[in-house]
């Protein structure tokens, strides 16, 4: 890899260009290819990534970057703790931070935004399920019926 | 924008099951993702996820070559009468936390009441004395000397000094506050805890049909057809 001074340009959706460091970009695998395929100092154009969402992502890139390389001094526990409250924010924009580590192939933020989703799923009833994440019900009310009477072995419990 | 809120099938896939390795899902969460949308419906019967589930919660039975899902159905028949006991027993124990909190709830109110009318006796016989202090102020002022050495014996002759009394009174008044406030925080933190219960509960007990034609807001024409479509379904 080349030194540290070269910079990746990456341009969001509203023209905002961030600088960005290597050592913080090889967080992303996608970036990651373009350093080690001799592009070390291009501009990337981010397709459809607001620039909140991108220093929100450039944030978490240097937390875990410099908390492995020993820069900052904080515990695992602490990082959790910085994780648990990083994916603290609405709907929207956890589906954003998901879309955006998929493209830039961020795989630890991929994990913990994927588990967060799957955490708010997690006994949720499919009423509530539709509505904390603005999904459309496209049933008709006959195939929504079979569906449900298919499904009713999994809560057949109570002699219902 | 029009990407938004639109997960690509791939990224689901892997929601659902980051769910079942990390978040302990169960067949019944899956169930009630496939109940949202024809879209969830297709990806939550996918074979892998319910591979995943069936080592899970099956772990020393060897796999056959038959779909996954139902595999996983036929087992949990098998299974159901263990898993129905305890299905049962989960949710006695919910509802006697629920009731639980319920009691403990009745009683912080008790306790609040109580200590309300402390307060308020206390903050009566506080003004009641401060009248009676501001009224022989004002005797001290207009009555001539010897009405006023009369009454200074009088008070003299009091058991308990005014001001001694006012002083307990105040610090009693401060302590019922500061009780209240513990309760009220007390009363605040059970609410929640009996709010989680109930939901719990309410989870638990959950049933896809039931609960379907409770709170559907067709119309009467709808539920006649589907109706007919039960009825044709017995025959």
């Amino acid at each position: 890899m080349g030194s540290t001074s070269t910079k990746i340009k990456l341009r969001t959706s509203n023209q905002k260009v961030f600088k960005v460091e290597e050592a913080v970009e090889v967080q992303s695998l996608m970036i990651k290819y373009f350093y080690e395929n001799g592009c070390p100092s291009c501009v990337i154009l981010v397709h459809s990534v607001s620039s909140n969402i991108l220093s929100k992502i450039l944030d978490y890139c240097k937390k875990h970057v410099n908390s492995a390389a020993g820069k900052e001094d904080i515990s695992l526990e602490e990082l959790y703790e910085w994780d648990a409250n990083f994916v603290k924010v609405d709907q929207n924009t956890l589906f954003d931070l998901i879309l955006v580590a998929n493209c830039l192939k961020i795989e630890s933020l991929l994990d913990l935004t994927c588990q967060t989703i799957a955490n708010m799923i997690k006994g949720k009833r499919p009423e509530e399920i539709r509505t904390t994440f603005n999904i459309k019900n496209n049933y008709t009310p006959e195939a929504e019926e079979a569906v449900r009477r298919e499904k009713k072995w999994a809560f057949n419990m109570l002699g219902v | 924008m029009s990407w938004k809120n639109e997960l690509p099938d791939e990224l689901w896939r892997k929601i659902l099951e980051i769910g079942i390795k990390a978040s302990n899902f169960t067949f019944k969460d899956l169930c009630c993702v496939s109940i949202c949308s024809r879209r969830l419906h297709r990806l939550s019967n996918e074979d892998l996820l319910w591979s995943h589930l069936i080592s899970v919660d099956f772990p020393n039975q060897t796999s056959s070559s038959s779909s996954a899902k139902s595999l996983y159905k036929i087992r949990f028949e098998r299974e159901k009468e263990r898993k129905l006991w305890a299905h049962k027993r989960a949710v006695l124990r919910k509802e006697s936390q629920v009731s639980e909190h319920l009691r403990k709830l009745r009683e912080i109110e008790v306790r609040l009441r109580e200590e309300r009318n402390k307060l308020n006796s206390a903050l009566l016989e506080l003004s009641n004395l401060h009248k009676v202090s501001q009224a022989s102020v004002a005797l001290n002022v207009w009555q001539p000397e010897v009405v006023r050495g009369r009454q200074k014996q009088m008070v003299e002759q009091c058991v308990v000094p005014v001001e001694s009394r006012v002083h307990a009174l105040d610090m009693e008044v401060k302590l019922c506050n500061q009780q209240l406030q513990v309760f009220d925080k007390a009363y605040r933190d059970e609410k929640r805890r009996l709010d989680t219960a109930k939901e719990g509960l309410k989870s638990m007990k959950y049933h896809p049909l039931r609960d379907y034609t409770l709170s559907s807001t067709e119309n009467q024409e709808n539920r006649k057809k589907r109706k007919k479509l039960k009825n044709m379904h017995q025959l």
